[in-house]
């Protein structure tokens, strides 16, 4: 177990090594820097100031000079939130999505399990119609009209929360709501199907027969064994949750990870770009070890040799 | 005389999914909506009196509500709203059939030649489907978009290279599993050349699950290129898709939310008809949900 945690470990290096590279050639590949847009400066400040983020030197000695920082924990400078380095707008901006992240997980699983749960148990009725009909919704309505129907509604018209800014728990609430419709109904599908294909099974009669109530059979019997499939998507549900935090964050003006990296794209902000796609990457590989090392605990059937 | 009774029950079974699939009440819906909004779109190349770019230089006609003249209502420029959202149908609708041919003809390709290539070329083509898999759809399309630019070619190549991999795996599975089937052993026994029983007999057995992959990837491209223009890293002004005009009308939300209501509106209606068409293709094309 403990053997298998550090392999994983070791495994996220080359993986995060590529994505790294990856990037880096495609940020500086591209005609435009950084600099472009202050026209007003004169060529002698645009030179002084290339010169000193070394990007005046050949992109093999700028990817040597990078790599060698990034080696030691630097990720670098931002180049337009001035003063500030990339190290310190993420130890800010990360924890904002991390708990962004996180309620948005704890409510998609809670409704996701529940939906899909109560749809399978009770298939082929209107209940179950209904349920699969919300989640058919909750896939179908992009997270930004989610987000500005929400910011209508109980923001402008009701007056009842906040619509924008990361300050206290009731700024949390609609974000979060947010970008957890989608998780919650890709989640709900999932367990409808698997809790089906595990109702028919023989140890469920069994436990039926001998008289355990329905709603013990479910939690006992059912629910954990229909989990070993819902655990797995951990990782592409955190891909989801990145990919809703780029919208979110946009649309409630969060100081989080995803609205960072919008705007440093926008402004060519090498070092953030890099920064904050590094970031999401450790999450996505993060994730992913959790589901490997997970399926052993919760299947003791699967064996990886470590 | 026998491949002529071989072939007529395969015709008839795709016959009877059309059938199972009109007799799905909500599928039946949402092809009667992409017929109505495919059918605007193109009937809004026939020079019917729509003007997107035009707009009315009076004063009260700016940022009017819906009304009879406008029946949803003008922008800050006076630009006639209708027209505009059907004109962003034509972008954002061909961007989603267009994203669904491109991932069908990766698609096909990959997953043929994974699944009818051998074992070890399967296990290099399929480590690296899972590696495509579990990255962000937006972080690759936005870092992609840095590269090639936002027009509608960087969107599509965007677009492209991150819906391709359901096809693939799908094609792949399906090749697997019909490579062994008598027919396709006699076809190789004849000496028929290896695209020929690609094409001739795999292809065409596993049409139906790749239909239904398809028919979901539609709604996933406008849902990603709407998300992307939204938050200002897809098509920019003065391109009009319904992503573009949200993301206009999302500045206006406090003063003048129909600028945000109809494109919203629109993209709802459509991906939520192409994700029910998929159900209901799904349901009909599998013999074991038949109703």
């Amino acid at each position: 177990m403990f053997r298998l945690v550090i392999r994983r470990m070791l495994a996220m290096i080359p993986v995060l090594w590529l994505i790294a590279t990856i990037t880096f050639v495609l940020l500086r590949i591209v005609p435009g820097g950084p600099f472009d847009a202050e026209k007003s400066l004169p060529p002698e400040v645009i030179a002084n100031i290339k010169a000193k983020y070394h990007l005046d030197k050949p992109l093999t000695d700028q990817y040597l000079i990078y790599m060698g920082r990034l080696a030691s924990g630097d990720l670098g400078v931002s180049y337009k939130y001035v003063d500030r380095s990339v190290n310190d707008i993420l130890r800010d901006a990360l924890p904002v999505s991390l708990l962004l992240g996180f309620l948005a997980l704890t409510l998609a699983t809670t409704v996701g399990l529940t939906l899909g749960t109560i749809a399978a148990v009770k298939r082929g009725t209107a209940i179950d119609a209904f349920a699969m009909f919300l989640s058919t919704v909750g896939v179908s309505v992009p997270g930004f009209v989610m987000g500005a129907l929400f910011i209508f509604v109980f923001g402008l018209w009701l007056k009842l929360l906040p619509v924008a800014l990361w300050e206290s728990p009731w700024h949390m609430i609609l974000p979060a709501v947010t970008l957890a419709l989608s998780p919650a109904a890709y989640l709900a599908r999932l367990t409808r199907a698997s809790v089906l294909e595990v109702i028919e099974k023989d140890w469920v009669r069994t436990a039926r027969s001998k008289g355990l109530p329905v709603n013990q059979t479910i939690l006992r019997h059912i629910l954990r064994n229909a989990l070993i499939p819902v655990a797995t998507v951990l990782g592409p549900l955190t891909a989801i949750l990145i990919t809703g935090s780029f919208v979110v964050e946009y649309i409630y003006a969060i100081p989080g990870m995803g609205r960072f990296f919008i705007t440093a794209v926008q402004n060519r902000d090498y070092d953030l770009v890099m920064g904050t796609t590094l970031v999401f990457a450790v999450l996505l590989v993060i994730a992913n070890a959790i589901v490997d090392i997970s399926y052993q605990i919760l299947d003791p059937r699967i064996r990886i040799e470590g | 005389m026998q491949a002529i009774q071989i072939a007529e029950p395969v015709k008839n079974v795709e016959k009877g999914a059309f059938h199972r699939l009109l007799k799905i009440g909500s599928a039946r819906i949402a092809l009667f909506v992409i017929f109505v909004l495919c059918g605007l779109a193109v009937v809004s190349y026939l020079g019917i009196p729509l003007s997107p770019y035009s707009y009315d230089q009076t004063t009260e006609s700016l940022l009017s509500a819906p009304s009879w003249a406008h029946p949803m209502g003008t922008d800050e420029l006076g630009r006639d709203l209708f027209s505009r959202v059907i004109y962003g149908s034509r972008l954002s609708i061909s961007i989603g059939f267009l994203t669904a041919l491109i991932a069908f003809v990766i698609g096909t390709i990959y997953g043929a030649i994974a699944g009818y290539g051998g074992q070890v070329l399967d296990a290099v083509l399929m480590r690296g489907i899972d590696i495509a898999y579990a990255l962000p759809d937006l972080l690759v399309m936005i870092l992609v978009g840095v590269l090639i630019g936002r027009g509608t070619t960087g969107i599509l190549i965007a677009l492209g290279l991150v819906s391709w991999m359901g096809t693939a795996r799908l094609v792949r599975a399906q090749f697997l599993q019909l490579q062994h089937e008598e027919f396709v052993e006699a076809a190789r026994a004849c000496g028929q050349p290896t695209w020929q029983i690609i094409f001739k007999h795999l292809l065409p057995n596993a049409i139906g699950p790749i239909i239904v992959a398809l028919t979901f990837t539609v709604p996933s491209a406008i849902l990603a290129e709407s998300t992307l223009s939204f938050i200002g890293l897809g098509l920019s002004p003065p391109a009009c898709s319904w992503g573009t005009l949200a993301n206009d009308g999302f500045r206006a939300l406090r003063t003048d939310p129909h600028l945000i209501f109809f494109p919203s509106l629109f993209i709802f209606l459509t991906v939520l008809s192409f994700n029910f068409l998929g159900d209901g293709l799904r349901d009909a094309l599998d013999p074991r949900t038949r109703l």
